[in-house]
């Protein structure tokens, strides 16, 4: 081989490298920047108080500040809870939704506040026998008020809030917001009127389905296929948001009542408004 | 091909990548991150419209109060009300303190029944007896003073509460398992062709402040419905009534617990007989919901019924058939002796108990009413007070009455009743003379109307021990007649479950 062909062949493979191979690990390189979608997942499976709100709104913040989480899948498994904690996780729902799909899966239950939270996603998806609704507010009032020499007050509803009608005319404003939520993020899937919604029943998923109270019937994985589909992603990843946010154990805030034995009974410990399904007791009739 | 020629070819081949290299160069770029980017991602989410509820919007929801101007009321002296207390009923008195303000306007005096003097007493001068959410059966001797009382045209008003109940403890499951007021009430109201259903009624369409507070703007025509154009009751069962009158009655939002449906039910029913006014629901007397639309009026018009009863006292209402002093009249040829002071002492302890003096007095003042004492002979002080009664003692054996027909004098005693504006007047009249201490101490410890057939003001009495009484031409031991008749209305209903328009 002379020194001429030698050149010219070196001249081929430098043109190749520079230009094809470069360009292509140059490509794919960035290629490999581009993350993998992560369909985010939120677990919701006790009552709604102080703490488990705190841990959902991490995630939901979570789930908005990262780029590469496309859709997040709320699985719910809840009776509901307080009011305000209720209000505030679904407000920073309502908040991801404007930039990001989020589907509700419904374990065995969405029950009043956590319906309400599923009120606010794009898509509900529930078991045939998960239960569904439970829409409305439940009250527990306090004593009527009294004067008492051991424990002195500035005024007559410092030691008891409001007096006790009150407590009912504002359960009727939280119903209304209720009922707004449910009305607005449902919209004109929603087949029955406030008449059928607002009895606080609670519907097996099939039936919430026929009155529109979900979108579908499904497993939880259905529900990540369909975050997946409104975010338009595919080969995406599954991440459990809560390992992301949170490293410790949630603790107890106290909000349903427990017995001296340590047994949590299913009505909550202080007086007040809840959006909140409190099981009746088995009567014998 | 020679060598030259396609080593021609070769560089024309490098002309032309030469020529497309740039192109090359970015297509080989950006087709790794094109193929990535596909993998992942298949679009752009499509963002739906997100709608927030405008909670600032939603305010609490505040009851139309109103403070009617206090009407003029008619002043009744001398009525009493009887509120029942003794079927440990679901209520204390201070919570309807309201509405006893509004009887004792009226002039009405008010008692609470603990149980001592026996309903059967109370029921002797009350004019009205009041009913609130009993969680203890009334026993049938009750229920039928009861039924007599209203027979005699004494006023009923039953309150159920749906809120009120009692509950008993399943120690077996630990559930508290609830006893509704309605199983101890309807026993009661159901012998006046009322029922009062296991419910509650609800309106989820307009309420005041919660679905179970109900508007009632529909009213059939009443004195106790008069002037009202809307109540609001704060959970109520509803009514139903065969032949009587359905009072107060929701509209088709307004539906039973039981159904979920309904159009027109009553919570508040009135008897055929116009004596028995019964409601689902007493937390529309009690502050602050006695304020509420029109439930003041209410009140009023509910205080007016039960004083605007048209009851008498009659001979079975002894010793409450006195209004004034009493002076005692022997007449024909009775004599006061030893054998009588006993007896008419005892007479006096009775009517004293009541309130009522007794003076001994051949020639009665007047402002007294009188306790006429004789036998079954005519004599000319005596006829003048029988003539009312038409009594027959012409025949030395028999006697015979209007309503009674013929009777034998044997061991019989009459008792016998007028009542007037100016003057009430009691006359005892035996067989035999010395019958009378026995009917007059008889009458004064309470034992004798058990053994006497009443009918009106008119009573027969048996007041010899082991002999018979015969009437007309039969003769039997027991008397042949039913227990004092009072109306009985059809009490059988064929569903409990509550029909449009009660």
């Amino acid at each position: 081989m002379n020194h001429g062909t030698w050149n010219i062949r070196w001249e081929q493979v430098r043109t190749i490298l520079i230009w094809i191979a470069l360009p292509l690990l140059v490509g794919i390189g960035i290629s490999a920047t581009i993350p993998r979608p992560v369909i985010g997942e939120i677990y919701l499976d006790t009552e709604i108080d102080s703490e488990s709100a705190r841990y959902l709104i991490s995630q939901i913040d979570y789930a908005r500040a990262h780029a590469n989480v496309r859709s997040v899948v709320l699985t719910l498994d809840s009776p509901g809870g307080t009011v305000a904690d209720t209000e505030s996780v679904y407000q920073e729902l309502v908040a991801l939704r404007k930039i990001k799909p989020v589907v509700a899966s419904v374990g065995s239950m969405a029950a009043s506040g956590a319906y309400y939270l599923a009120s606010g996603t794009d898509y509900i998806i529930a078991n045939p026998t998960s239960d569904v609704g439970n829409i409305g507010v439940i009250g527990y009032l306090p004593d009527s008020p009294a004067i008492f020499e051991s424990t002195i007050s500035t005024g007559p509803y410092k030691l008891w809030g409001e007096p006790r009608d009150t407590y009912l005319r504002e359960m009727e404003m939280i119903k209304q917001g209720f009922y707004q939520a449910v009305q607005l993020g449902r919209g004109s899937r929603l087949k029955v009127g406030p008449d059928v919604i607002l009895t606080g029943r609670i519907w097996p998923g099939s039936e919430a389905l026929r009155i529109g109270l979900i979108d579908a019937l499904g497993s939880p994985s259905d529900a990540v296929e369909k975050a997946a589909q409104l975010a338009k992603v595919g080969n995406y990843q599954v991440s459990d948001l809560s390992m992301d946010v949170f490293t410790q154990t949630l603790n107890s805030t106290g909000l349903l009542y427990q017995t001296k034995d340590g047994i949590t009974m299913n009505f909550p410990t202080a007086p007040g408004l809840y959006l909140l399904y409190v099981p009746p007791f088995p009567v014998e009739k | 091909m020679s060598l030259r020629s396609r080593w021609k070819n070769k560089e024309t081949g490098m002309e032309t990548i030469k020529r497309f290299r740039y192109w090359i160069a970015l297509i080989l770029l950006v087709l790794p991150i094109l193929l990535r980017g596909v993998w992942y991602y298949r679009g752009l989410p499509s963002q739906s419209k997100v709608l927030e509820p405008n909670y600032a919007s939603n305010t609490v929801p505040q009851p139309p109060i109103s403070t009617p101007a206090p009407e003029p009321v008619q002043t009744t002296s001398g009525k009493i009300v009887v509120l029942d207390n003794s079927h440990s009923n679901q209520y204390t008195p201070s919570e309807v303190e309201d509405f006893i303000s509004q009887l004792t306007r009226r002039g009405a005096q008010v008692e609470i029944d603990s149980g001592d003097p026996s309903l059967e007493t109370r029921l002797k001068y009350a004019s009205a007896y009041i009913l609130f959410s009993p969680s203890t059966l009334f026993g049938t001797d009750e229920i039928n003073q009861l039924k007599a009382f209203v027979g005699r045209g004494g006023r009923l008003i039953v309150f159920a509460d749906p809120t009120r109940f009692t509950t008993t403890f399943d120690s077996s499951t630990g559930a508290s398992v609830p006893q509704p007021d309605v199983d101890d009430i309807n026993p009661v109201v159901m012998p006046f062709g009322i029922m009062v259903n296991k419910d509650y009624l609800y309106d989820l369409d307009k309420n005041e402040g919660n679905f179970r507070n109900v508007y009632f703007s529909q009213f059939n025509k009443n004195s106790v419905t008069s002037g009202l154009s809307q109540v609001v009751f704060y959970g109520t069962h509803s009514l139903t009534t065969q032949g009587g009158t359905p009072l107060i009655l929701g509209d088709a939002h307004t539906l039973s617990s039981n159904t979920d449906s309904g159009n027109n039910l009553a919570s508040a029913v009135l008897s055929a007989d116009g004596n028995v006014l019964a409601f689902g629901d007493f937390s529309f007397l009690i502050p602050p919901y006695n304020t509420v639309a029109d439930n003041s009026l209410l009140v009023n018009r509910i205080a007016d019924f039960a004083l605007s009863g048209s009851r008498t006292p009659t001979v079975a209402d002894f010793p409450y058939v006195f209004d004034r002093p009493v002076s005692v009249v022997p007449t024909g040829k009775l004599q006061l002796g030893s054998d009588l002071l006993n007896p008419i002492a005892s007479m006096q302890k009775a009517l004293q108990a009541t309130g009522i003096n007794m003076e001994m007095n051949p020639k009665p003042a007047a402002n007294t009413d009188l306790l006429v004492l004789g036998s079954l002979t005519p004599s000319d002080d005596l006829t003048p007070y029988l003539e009312p009664f038409n009594l027959g003692m012409d025949d030395p054996s028999t006697i015979t009455l209007p309503d009674f027909g013929t009777i034998n004098r044997t061991g019989v005693g009459l008792l016998l009743y007028q009542r007037t504006p100016s003057r009430n007047i009691l006359i005892l009249l035996t067989d035999s003379s010395s019958d009378l201490p026995t009917m007059i101490s008889s009458l004064a410890e309470g034992n004798l109307l058990s053994s006497c057939v009443l009918e009106g003001d008119v009573g027969v009495c048996s007041v010899s021990s082991g002999e018979s009484s015969s009437f007309g031409s039969s003769s039997s031991s027991n008397f042949p007649f039913p227990e004092l008749s009072s109306p009985t209305p059809n009490s059988s209903f064929s569903t409990a479950t509550p029909t449009p328009g009660g």
